[in-house]
């Protein structure tokens, strides 16, 4: 970790920590748009990060995703992370204020005429709260659209998913780009924001093991508990080493690696966790489903490991046998 | 509550001249391979040749981090991981050197005399010198600290009594680095415990074949009954053995051999699945490709911390379990995609029915030697704090 990333995720850690307590998160799962918690991102200077093309801003960008998801935010800070750095590649000044992203494989028959766009967006993040609009790639292009919500969603952890959808609408329409490359920095920064839900997951986990007393002593002590605890850190650990992977070169073959890792160590890791909790993790007033609803939601976002076994099965096939050693230890 | 990750994997970046390095590697492997015929085995235990074990040491590709004095290069342990890389994911045979070039050469390094650095680490780094390890006994496997053979100083050295096994090779290798206690057992399990060198060509001592379930002969029994051995055999410190086995075993456990045993089985799959991929062979091989692009990225990662002299302790635990983890998946996975009968079949190691039977047959093992699972996890959960 560089020292910019690391003096980032120290200031994330601090303004997450204050903003997103136990009330924010309920009253956001209840459809309360958490005002002073977005205000401080924003006044913070986190929206903006991935403002600029270099590797430190992409580092920037998705260790505060990272810290996004250890907290479990309820704000589409990764969204209009994206959505500015995407404006941006593709030419169109970004909009000050909320935007949202919509994942290019959701998009139902659009239609691009001139600026003028006809369609559907399924599964749009935090659309009814995107004042700034919603970007995405229609035609091969950047499109920034109005993120009118017409049919309101929301995954499992509460996090607003809605319908939109346009006629005729007036769009700015941007440069070239390709939806797999929105589709892959989707994908990325939802790995990041796994990941750190994994870490507090095993945070809390270990800590949970290390308080409960049954038959006399801490769980921490069983060894059947232990064994869960090392299977976290693992599936953690392995997750981490893929999204390292992949921030430090993010094409697509290790971004599909990112994504596949997370969204397979989230649903175990989930497991584990609530199994050590007990019962009291089963319940609203704990904290924890905050944690494993997002692990259970965002594995299928931007693409689920199935899609992405499948992307990266098939350029591993199509490479052949003896290009598979190359790619892996292409990082170097 | 900590806010941190439990374990860190800081990425590493290979130094300069590393891609030549490798580059070399694949040459000289590809080149050996046509000349001396070897056919690729994924277990990096099963083919022992000396004469390639010889030539790897005529490149100076072994002991690549040790001082020239002992026969090194003085080159950076992220190197010496390319050159360990490319041999394995080739299935090149390494058996002869790789414990000796692995462990011992660099336990030696760091605790044995002056006099036994020369001696031992220029033939180690010539691909000439193997060793073996001696720690498990019949009565303790995984509960190390409970070994009961015997060091007792004689006038002008050590008697010894004892019986090592599993201990691979000794047949063949000419050292063995035993664990026996020096003093009883007290209070402190990991105390009075220490390191010796044992000839296994010329100490009076036993070498029993033990033939493992697929009939080769690579374990064996070693017996010591009062073999006497001269004073300049111990390694390190007396009473120290607890903490110098803990620092071996962590070079023994991070490597990339403990997820490449059954890489042969993977490269084969895609083979297979070259012309007539359906959507279950590309998500099969995908989700494979994704872990093993993860584990040796911690790989690289571990590297890198021994090339700063850190403690890979944990980190070598983590990748341990996970990589032995997905040795076992990819052979299972493999059985899904490609369903053939596994074939046992004379001489015949190239096919991939004979190279499923053949790792099948070896999966057992691979969860056993450097540290099961179990203890693997147990090391984990002390870094988290509940032990």
């Amino acid at each position: 970790m560089s020292e910019a990333t690391r003096l980032t995720a120290e200031s994330a850690d601090r303004l997450f920590g204050e903003f997103v307590t136990k009330t924010v998160l309920d009253e956001a799962d209840a459809g309360t748009w958490p005002n002073a918690l977005w205000q401080a991102v924003d006044e913070a200077g986190y929206t903006t990060a991935w403002d600029d093309q270099d590797r430190d801003s992409r580092d920037i960008a998705l260790t505060l995703a990272h810290r996004d998801g250890w907290h479990t935010a309820p704000i589409p800070l990764a969204e209009t992370l994206l959505a500015r750095h995407v404006l941006l590649v593709g030419g169109i000044t970004p909009p000050s204020g909320i935007l949202t992203v919509a994942n290019p494989l959701n998009l139902d028959n659009p239609t691009l005429d001139g600026t003028r766009l006809t369609g559907l967006a399924r599964r749009v993040p935090f659309a009814r709260d995107a004042i700034a609009g919603v970007v995405t790639v229609v035609n091969d292009a950047v499109v920034l659209a109005p993120a009118n919500a017409t049919l309101e969603g929301s995954n499992m952890a509460g996090e607003p998913r809605d319908e939109v959808v346009w006629d005729n609408a007036d769009v700015v329409v941007g440069g070239a780009f390709l939806p797999e490359r929105l589709l892959a920095a989707g994908a990325l920064l939802r790995s990041a924001q796994i990941c750190g839900a994994l870490q507090h997951a095993l945070a809390r986990a270990t800590q949970y093991a290390t308080e409960r007393e049954q038959f006399g002593r801490p769980l921490g002590k069983f060894q059947a508990i232990q064994h869960y605890l090392a299977r976290i850190a693992c599936l953690s650990a392995t997750s981490e080493a893929a999204l390292s992977r992949a921030s430090a070169s993010p094409d697509n073959a290790n971004v599909a690696a990112a994504k596949i890792c997370a969204s397979e160590a989230a649903g175990d890791a989930a497991t584990l966790t609530h199994q050590i909790h007990g019962a009291i993790g089963f319940t609203q007033e704990h904290a924890l489903h905050h944690i494993t609803k997002r692990l259970w939601s965002w594995r299928e976002e931007f693409g689920a490991e199935g899609w992405w076994q499948e992307y990266l099965g098939g350029v591993v096939i199509g490479a052949g046998a003896d290009a598979l050693w190359p790619l892996v230890v292409a990082d170097s | 509550m900590s806010t941190s990750g439990a374990f860190d994997f800081p990425p590493a970046t290979l130094p300069d001249g590393a891609a030549r390095l490798r580059g070399d590697v694949r040459a000289f492997i590809a080149a050996s391979s046509v000349t001396d015929g070897w056919q690729p085995r994924s277990n990096f235990m099963s083919s022992f040749s000396a004469e390639f074990s010889r030539a790897l040491g005529q490149q100076g590709w072994l002991g690549l981090t040790w001082p020239k004095a002992y026969g090194g290069q003085e080159r950076s342990a992220l190197e010496r991981f390319v050159v360990t890389e490319e041999l394995l994911a080739a299935g090149a045979p390494v058996a002869a050197h790789w414990v000796a070039e692995r462990q011992s050469g660099p336990l030696l390094l760091r605790y044995g005399t002056e006099a036994q650095k020369q001696l031992l680490l220029p033939g180690i780094a010539a691909g000439e010198t193997y060793f073996s390890i001696g720690m498990s006994e019949p009565d303790s496997g995984s509960d190390l600290a409970s070994i009961r053979t015997r060091a007792e100083r004689t006038d002008n050295g050590w008697s010894i009594t004892g019986t090592k096994v599993w201990t691979s090779n000794a047949h063949v290798n000419q050292w063995m680095i035993l664990l026996a206690r020096t003093a009883p057992q007290s209070k402190d399990r990991h105390a009075g415990l220490s390191q010796f060198l044992v000839d296994l060509k010329n100490d009076a001592i036993t070498v029993n074949p033990i033939h493992n379930m697929l009939g080769h002969h690579e374990f064996n029994e070693v017996v010591l009954d009062e073999t006497l051995i001269p004073a300049d055999r111990l390694i390190g410190e007396e009473g120290q053995g607890w903490h110098q086995v803990t620092a071996e075993l962590a070079y023994e456990r991070s490597g990339p051999e403990r997820f490449l045993s059954t890489y042969r089985v993977l490269f084969e799959l895609v083979q297979g699945q070259q012309s007539n991929a359906d959507a279950a062979g590309k998500r099969a091989i995908g989700k494979l490709a994704a872990r093993l692009m993860a584990l040796r990225t911690m790989s690289l990662s571990i590297a890198g911390m021994l090339e700063r002299g850190e403690n890979p302790d944990l980190a070598a635990a983590v990748i341990k379990d996970a990589g032995n983890t997905f040795e076992r998946e990819v052979v299972e996975v493999a059985r899904q995609v490609m369903p053939l009968e596994p074939a046992r079949e004379a001489g015949n190691v190239g096919t991939y029915e004979t190279l499923m039977a053949e790792m099948m047959l070896q999966l057992p093992s691979y969860t056993l030697r450097g540290g099961t699972p179990e203890i693997m996890r147990s090391i984990i959960a002390r870094g988290l704090g509940v032990r």
